[in-house]
């Protein structure tokens, strides 16, 4: 299963109220075909997962955090304090191959690390493996059953297969965009 | 210089900015010692981008939030401040110490004493001139 593949499977599967934060260019508009009201983007910056904690610690709804395995190690000293924080809405999402898919397949570290698992439940966090689902085309199922009753701080880690699709340019301006999310994310009528 | 406590009740209450988040400095050790729980909410944390990033999600959740760093902090973060803070018109507060000069990172900077600490605006860069007392 491709990572586009995940992302549509995800965005569909994803409760009305949770908010979910894309980060990356190429995952950001792979998401950004199914655009929802919940859904924000930052496609380059380096504080993006701290900010789905910031998100977290300040908001009742579910916060997602989805995000490449390349960046997800990138910010690797946020497990830590993602794993003391207790944010029970916190959920990460890691969609990896074990390589930077957007920048001609430059390999990371990512799958070297002989205890990653091990790593992110020292630091307090959760770890969901998704990764068969994605293997055996059972990802949506894995999420229908899965994501509903999640609580977090955890990490979802799903391996996908290589390959990108051209997507369409993210068309939303930044500032309404940010505007949108503040909205959603204040809008507490349940 | 500025007395700590005061710059908290004015920071906290006349401001209403509640959430802050920074990485333990020498230099803001008077702002540390004064924090008053039940006024603030203070997220340590463990580097300075994950503060900024603790921050801007507080922001944007509704939150009025700021900063608490070492001016040598807010210059390493500068480019992440713009970065973020401007592409989204987010706007940040941060409270920090005179010890770096912060002229270079090209962020609005607000000198405070303790005469003009009052007319602090709740956005951008405040440096305490002569430090904290």
């Amino acid at each position: 299963m491709k990572r586009f593949t995940v992302m549509r499977l995800l965005c569909n599967n994803l409760e009305p109220e949770d908010a979910a934060v894309f980060v990356g260019k190429k995952l950001c508009e792979e998401a950004y075909k199914y655009d929802r009201p919940g859904s924000f983007y930052i496609t380059d910056t380096s504080t993006s997962i701290a900010l789905g904690l910031g998100l977290a610690s300040t908001n009742k709804k579910r916060i997602f955090v989805v995000c490449t395995d390349t960046r997800f190690l990138s910010e690797i000293e946020v497990a830590l304090q993602m794993g003391v924080s207790r944010c029970l809405n916190l959920i990460v999402i890691v969609v990896g191959t074990g390589d930077h898919m957007d920048v001609s397949n430059h390999p990371n570290i990512f799958k070297s690390i002989q205890t990653i698992k091990s790593f992110l439940a020292s630091t307090g966090m959760l770890i969901q493996d998704y990764s068969a689902y994605a293997k055996h085309g059972d990802l949506e199922e894995g999420f229908r059953t899965g994501l509903p009753p999640l609580r977090g701080p955890v990490v979802v880690l799903i391996n996908v297969e290589q390959g990108v699709k051209k997507m369409s340019k993210i068309a939303i301006d930044p500032v309404k965009l940010a505007t949108r999310f503040k909205e959603f994310l204040n809008d507490t009528e349940e | 210089m500025i007395k700590a406590k005061d710059l908290w009740k004015f920071l906290c209450n006349d401001m209403g900015v509640r959430f802050f988040s920074g990485v333990p400095s020498s230099h803001v050790n008077k702002l540390y010692k004064t924090m008053d729980s039940n006024i603030m909410f203070y997220i340590p944390a463990a580097n300075e981008r994950i503060a900024l990033g603790l921050v801007n999600g507080a922001r944007l959740s509704g939150a009025q939030s700021g900063l608490l760093l070492d001016s040598a902090s807010v210059r390493r973060l500068a480019f992440d401040i713009q970065d973020f803070n401007s592409l989204f018109d987010l706007p940040l507060l941060v409270v920090t110490d005179p010890c770096t000069d912060l002229s270079v990172c090209n962020l609005p900077i607000h000198y405070i004493d303790n005469t003009n600490y009052m007319e602090a605006p709740n956005t951008g860069v405040l440096v305490a001139k002569e430090g904290f007392k």
